[in-house]
């Protein structure tokens, strides 16, 4: 017994002292909130998953960073479109490989298309349902032809990635006899590097399942060295720039602050939380960025239902709701009141102009005029109307509707755990209307209840949520067009208006840009008129990265995360190798006192069982 | 028995009471227990008392108009104000009532029906027993995070009752084995046989003679259950399942949490400190009652 | 009755017993509001594209099928597919269980042994300085809520002092070297998991060391207890001998279902030491309506602990002759 302790505890002091061989190169260590699920881009769902495969696939088209033009990336050129030809050719580079030595060719791309197509994969069918064939007509060229021109071809078919066909094929066959053909394929799970072939800037190495993902640099990458130019001079030129990427898994933010703080990793790829920040600011390796998100949270109306089916009572509604006030308290200036449907962030397709109800007025304002709003309608009436006594509101009571009290209705808002912001928002709103009267009362519900009971039975009368978008603001059409009123169809609200329709209809097809940006303009005023949805805010992303290692961040829309293939290692002019030495020591600090506990615990523990024994 | 020496009834419980005292008192954990649960008595009314003075004191609603975000301890807010502006004290206070609410009733719930089936299950033994012993093993594996999203889901909404219910549901089942097996030895004594032969019914024997000689042990495992339900409603809200409308203290460290201010010590430490000292007094007073009502554990 | 016809009788209600839990299960998910796709919320994915989905996932038969099928299945060891891994759940669970198993049995085997022996301890020498300070000092621990203790000893030992990576079980410096050995990689598995054991006794080890504690107290007042005594022997013995070993008898019965219960309950611990267990990964498979994948672990862990009750009632007649059935 006694022996055993002894060698226990030797074995642990030897291991402790092997050095950790680090290998050559320059490593980018990156925190991820949670592990990636699969590998099979068929079934890549997460943000996770994406976080790793991105850098595996190049499209045949991809949008530049900051602006988001449309450049060519494996195509030589983005193809002119209109709604009238349906008959595409596009010619690609000659000059990309798959990892394994493999040409990337135009089968790649149409094995892909026609993989979506013939296994019904439904996240990618949207950009290829309209697609009635792709083929390759030789190595290097790709020839669609399509049923209907519609924006997705380009800003989504041309982006789909490619997949190698010589590991894809020969697996056809077996995935077609399955019983579930969609399920063969999706149920595939490559593992080794050499089934994750990759195109793109990195190449994958290894997958330690809950622990960590490592990738290489590609060093036969095509694009490195690309050069983009802006208007104001700036220039970006694409590397990667590093030799090894480790994504470290983080359950929690807490642990990845720090982790960051501590240099475990050098970039945190998820928004933190606005709560960090003075924590953060304090450090002076840390760098805080904040940028918009392309996405937005509203408050949805049931249209279908009195009195939210009344304009009137939508912008009065929507008058109450003090977005300043959130905007101010609620995100601490973190993020932005929102007006229009579309975001801010996407300056492009904003519409600036958009009627701003409410706008800079406090309560005292805000009431009159939504009283002033419901009773140009003469529609309603109260028991006690509300108003203003020195700079005091007095809420209203006994509010009616066409003479009729009008009953009590329900907020329905996501409950904390999917974000605190949007649960706050529900109570404040439920404070402001109950200023002029309404029965409302805002209650925390479950996710899933709320997608149910809006998206599926339509069994609401108000709910917020929010929305993650697109560049391309084609969702103004599935959020609010009349075809979407169906069962689980997007149209949640059941917004419906035949011209708006009409102009909806027209920003999904293909056409010249300036005009899809007047008809998303015009689809803007139409909403915020009219209001099936109030937009409350969109959310910022907050991030944050170590500036000691790495720079050349720059931001965008969404955040720094685009950054990752463009950023160059820190080189302190003198000594190089000095913080790294530096930092070697900090860490070797921590193991070798973790060490000493162990070995003290083992060691004591072992002493008093032996005395105990004895 | 007790009406012979004593003029009235209520001086005889008078008197028994200040004997118990007597022996509690003896009990420095026990008397630690109880200091802690009077001061959390108090914070808890003073709860009610506080958005009287001044609303921004209101836990939920009182965004203090001068102070915009989150700020460290000050004269106005003796323990700074969380990430809105709003006083961590008041919320303090609040929590201290969910948590009464919530630690008792849920205690309580679970330990009527455990008591109950216990006595019922060890009483009247074979299939009775195997019956509910079986249901107890059922409601033992039960997962408990699926219920309460399906049960908040049935309710329509996330509210701090649904949770109490199912905290009350699932925790029954420890104790009805306890009072089992101890009224499988009771039902073996002399006076349950004479009871019999003098024709109580069951119902009498079961609840007039067998079950006053377990309830000094369910309520011991009851103040084990207070401690439970308090831990367990901080886990659940802290993991995003409560009820935001009432300011639990697990629901202060989800905010805590989700508005990225675990390392604000003024916000995280409080609301941790406070779950710990409460269910530590519930449990030292449990545990010191037990040194008094367990003989076996007397001292020699 | 005999032994085995006891254990025959309760095996055979274990198995009535799961089928009824099975049941239940089902029920619960599938009263569960919303499904799998409504976590695939993209813009871009029509209601089409969203009944196609359905269709995969066997959501459009009708629910009767779906229960028994997933009767059948069971039965043959067919645990099904996760919806969001797209993997079998089988091979979901073998390959988080070694890590929880490892955590947890750990914790349990420690904190027992500390338990059993400081409550050895303070029943012996009752009403001292050690009593007093041993029970507030773990039973503060015991009440504390574990993510915020070990939020604090992550703050503390992993980045102030940096004693301990900051979680994870495996270290991709060291796993990803192809040149560390086995001890190396043995080393910093232990580096990792270090922390959140240490926090997990201090956490559990009060609960043995009470029951302990008044286990030990009964056993001293029986008669064999007053003949060792009477005998003359060393205290010492007559504490470790003689007492201990019978009144440890309960407080060992209840470590099976111990350990069974806290496979699937460490959902709040894995998280805040983002450790790669099952806890987590059930929680996130009811919140994401992963129906196979949730299902299956509960009815794992439920096996788990009826069998561990079992167990302990065995063995708990096998130690107390006294028991009988």
């Amino acid at each position: 017994m006694k022996r055993l302790f002894i060698v226990a505890v030797v074995a642990i002091l030897v291991a402790s002292m092997v050095p950790v061989h680090s290998q050559g190169g320059v490593t980018f260590n990156v925190g991820m909130q949670d592990e990636p699920k699969t590998m099979n881009p068929f079934q890549a769902q997460d943000v996770w998953d994406w976080h790793v495969l991105t850098y595996f696939y190049e499209g045949l088209v991809t949008y530049r960073p900051i602006d988001f033009k449309i450049v060519p990336n494996v195509a030589l050129e983005v193809p002119e479109v209109s709604s009238d030809i349906l008959d595409y050719t596009v010619k690609l580079r000659d000059d990309v490989y798959w990892s394994d030595g493999k040409p990337l060719t135009a089968h790649d791309y149409a094995l892909f298309g026609n993989m979506v197509k013939e296994f019904q994969i439904g996240r990618y069918l949207s950009s290829w349902e309209f697609v009635e064939t792709v083929e390759a007509l030789d190595d290097y060229t790709l020839h669609f032809v399509l049923s209907e021109c519609r924006v997705t071809f380009i800003e989504g078919t041309l982006m789909s990635l490619p997949i190698p066909s010589h590991i894809w094929e020969p697996k056809l066959a077996e995935f077609r006899a399955a019983e579930n053909p969609t399920k063969a394929v999706q149920e595939y799970q490559p593992v080794e590097p050499d089934e994750i072939l990759s195109c793109g800037p990195l190449i994958f190495m290894e997958w330690q399942r809950g622990s960590y993902v490592k990738s290489k640099k590609n060093p036969n990458y095509f694009d490195t060295g690309r050069t983009h130019v802006y208007d104001d001079g700036t220039q970006l030129v694409l590397g990667p720039y590093f030799d090894y990427i480790v994504y470290r898994i983080y359950d929690t933010t807490d642990a990845a602050i720090l982790g960051l703080k501590k240099g475990e990793i050098d970039y945190i790829w998820w928004a933190i939380q606005p709560g960090y920040v003075s924590d953060l600011l304090a450090d002076p390796n840390v760098t805080v960025t904040n940028n918009p998100e392309n996405g937005m949270r509203y408050m949805a109306f049931n249209c279908a239902r009195e009195p939210f089916s009344d304009v009137a009572f939508r912008q009065a509604v929507a008058t109450l709701v003090d977005r300043d006030f959130i905007q101010e308290r609620v995100l601490q200036n973190y993020g932005e009141a929102l007006y229009s449907v579309v975001p801010p962030g996407n300056r492009q397709w904003y519409n600036t102009e958009v009627k701003k109800w409410g706008y800079g007025q406090p309560m005292t304002e805000r009431v009159p005029e939504a009283v002033n709003i419901l009773k140009q309608t003469g529609n309603y009436s109260w028991d006690v109307e509300p108003t203003v006594e020195e700079g005091v509101v007095v809420p209203g009571e006994g509010m009616k509707y066409k003479g009729e009290y009008i009953k009590p209705f329900v907020i329905l808002t996501p409950p904390a755990d999917y974000d605190p912001l949007r649960a706050m928002s529900g109570m404040l709103i439920q404070e402001w209307l109950k200023q002029i009267g309404l029965p409302v009362t805002a209650q925390p519900t479950a996710f899933g209840t709320i997608v149910q009971k809006a998206m599926g039975e339509r069994d609401y009368d108000m709910f917020v949520l929010g929305w993650s978008l697109t560049i391309y603001p084609d969702y103004l059409r599935d959020f609010f067009h009349s075809s979407q009123i169906m069962e689980y169809g997007y149209n949640i609200p059941q917004y419906s208006n035949p011209e708006f329709d009409r102009l909806a209809d027209d920003l999904v097809t293909c056409g010249p840009r300036g005009e899809k940006i007047q008809a998303a303009f015009r689809l803007q005023e139409y909403l915020a008129n009219e209001l099936p949805y109030i937009p409350l805010f969109a959310p910022a992303a907050v991030e944050a990265y170590r500036n000691d290692h790495f720079s050349g961040w720059f931001d965008e829309l969404d955040g720094i995360s685009d950054s990752i293939v463009y950023i160059k290692p820190v080189v302190t002019p003198e000594e190089t190798p000095a913080p790294a030495a530096e930092e070697k020591e900090a860490e070797g600090d921590g193991p070798c006192l973790g060490t000493l506990f162990v070995v003290l615990a083992v060691i004591g523990g072992s002493t008093v069982y032996l005395k105990r024994r004895n | 028995m007790e009406e012979q020496k004593p003029r009235t009834k209520w001086e005889a419980r008078i008197q028994q009471w200040k004997k118990s005292w007597e022996m509690y008192k003896e009990n420095k954990i026990g008397l630690v227990g109880i200091g802690l649960l009077v001061f959390f008595f108090v914070f808890a009314v003073l709860g009610f008392v506080m958005p009287h003075i001044d609303p921004i004191y209101h836990p939920m609603t009182g965004f203090d108009p001068f102070i915009v975000s989150k700020s460290p301890p000050s004269i106005t807010h003796l323990l700074g104000t969380d990430f809105w502006g709003r006083d961590i004290m008041s919320q303090l206070m609040s929590g201290a009532q969910i948590a009464f609410l919530i630690g008792l009733t849920a205690a309580v719930v679970a330990v009527a029906i455990g008591t109950t089936v216990g006595l019922v299950s060890g009483y009247y033994g074979g299939t009775t027993d195997t019956l509910l012993m079986r249901t107890v093993d059922i409601v033992l594996t039960l997962p408990f995070l699926p219920l309460i999203i399906v049960v908040s889901a049935a309710v329509g909404k996330q509210s701090i009752w649904v949770l109490v219910l199912i905290i009350a549901l699932l925790s029954w089942g420890g104790i009805s084995r306890v009072i089992r097996s101890q009224t499988l030895s009771l039902k073996q004594r002399p006076f349950v046989e004479a009871a019999r032969v003098a024709g109580a019914t069951d119902a009498r024997i079961i609840f007039r003679h067998i079950g006053p000689n377990v309830l000094p042990l369910s309520f011991l495992y009851m103040s084990f259950l207070v401690l439970g339900a308090i831990l367990t409603e901080a886990g659940v809200s802290y993991l995003g399942l409560g009820d935001p409308t009432r300011v639990s203290w697990g629901i202060m460290l989800q905010w805590c949490r989700t508005t990225g201010s675990t390392f604000t010590w003024y916000w995280m430490l409080p609301p941790g400190l406070c779950i710990t000292l409460m269910t530590l007094s519930f449990y030292l007073i449990g545990r010191a009652v037990d040194e008094i009502v367990n003989p076996r554990l007397r001292k020699r | 009755m005999s032994m085995q016809k006891y254990i025959v009788k309760r095996i055979f209600q274990i198995f009535l017993t799961l089928i009824i839990i099975m049941t239940i299960m089902f029920i619960l998910f599938r009263m569960m509001p919303g499904d799998p796709t409504a976590f695939m919320l993209d813009t871009r994915m029509t209601p089409e594209h969203k009944a196609i989905i359905r269709a995969q996932f066997g959501l459009d038969k009708p629910i009767w099928y779906q229960y028994l099928f997933y009767l059948r299945n069971f039965f043959r060891g067919n645990f099904g597919r996760s919806f969001y891994y797209a993997r079998p759940v089988y091979d979901l669970v073998k390959e988080k269980l070694p890590a929880t198993i490892l955590l947890w049995t750990g914790a349990y085997i420690i904190s027992y042994s500390l338990g059993i022996t400081l409550g050895k301890i303070i029943a012996w020498r009752r009403g001292g300085k050690l009593e007093f300070g041993s029970t507030l000092f773990g039973l503060f621990f015991y009440c504390m809520p574990i993510f915020w203790v070990g939020l604090i000893a992550l703050w503390i030992f992993s980045y102030k002092f940096g004693f301990f990576p900051l979680g994870g079980l495996k270290g991709p410096d060291v796993w990803s070297d192809p040149s560390s050995g086995m001890l190396l990689k043995a080393y910093d598995v232990l580096k990792h998991v270090t922390l959140p054991l240490s926090v997990l006794t201090l956490a559990f080890f009060a609960g043995s060391m009470l029951v302990m504690r008044t286990s030990m107290l009964e056993t001293l007042r029986e008669d064999y207890i007053m003949t060792a005594r009477a005998k003359g022997l060393p205290e010492k013995t007559i504490r470790d001998r003689h007492a201990a070993r019978n009144a440890m008898l309960p407080v060992v019965t209840t470590f099976a279902i111990a350990v069974a219960g806290s496979v699937g309950g460490g959902v709040l611990t894995e998280t805040t030491f983002s450790y790669p267990g099952l806890g987590k990964m059930i929680v996130d498979a009811t919140l994401t309506f992963d129906y196979p994948l949730a299902q299956a672990s509960f009815l794992f862990i439920a096996l788990l602990v009826l069998v561990a009750n079992l167990v302990a009632d065995i063995l708990y007649a096998y130690l107390d002759p006294r028991i009988v059935y």
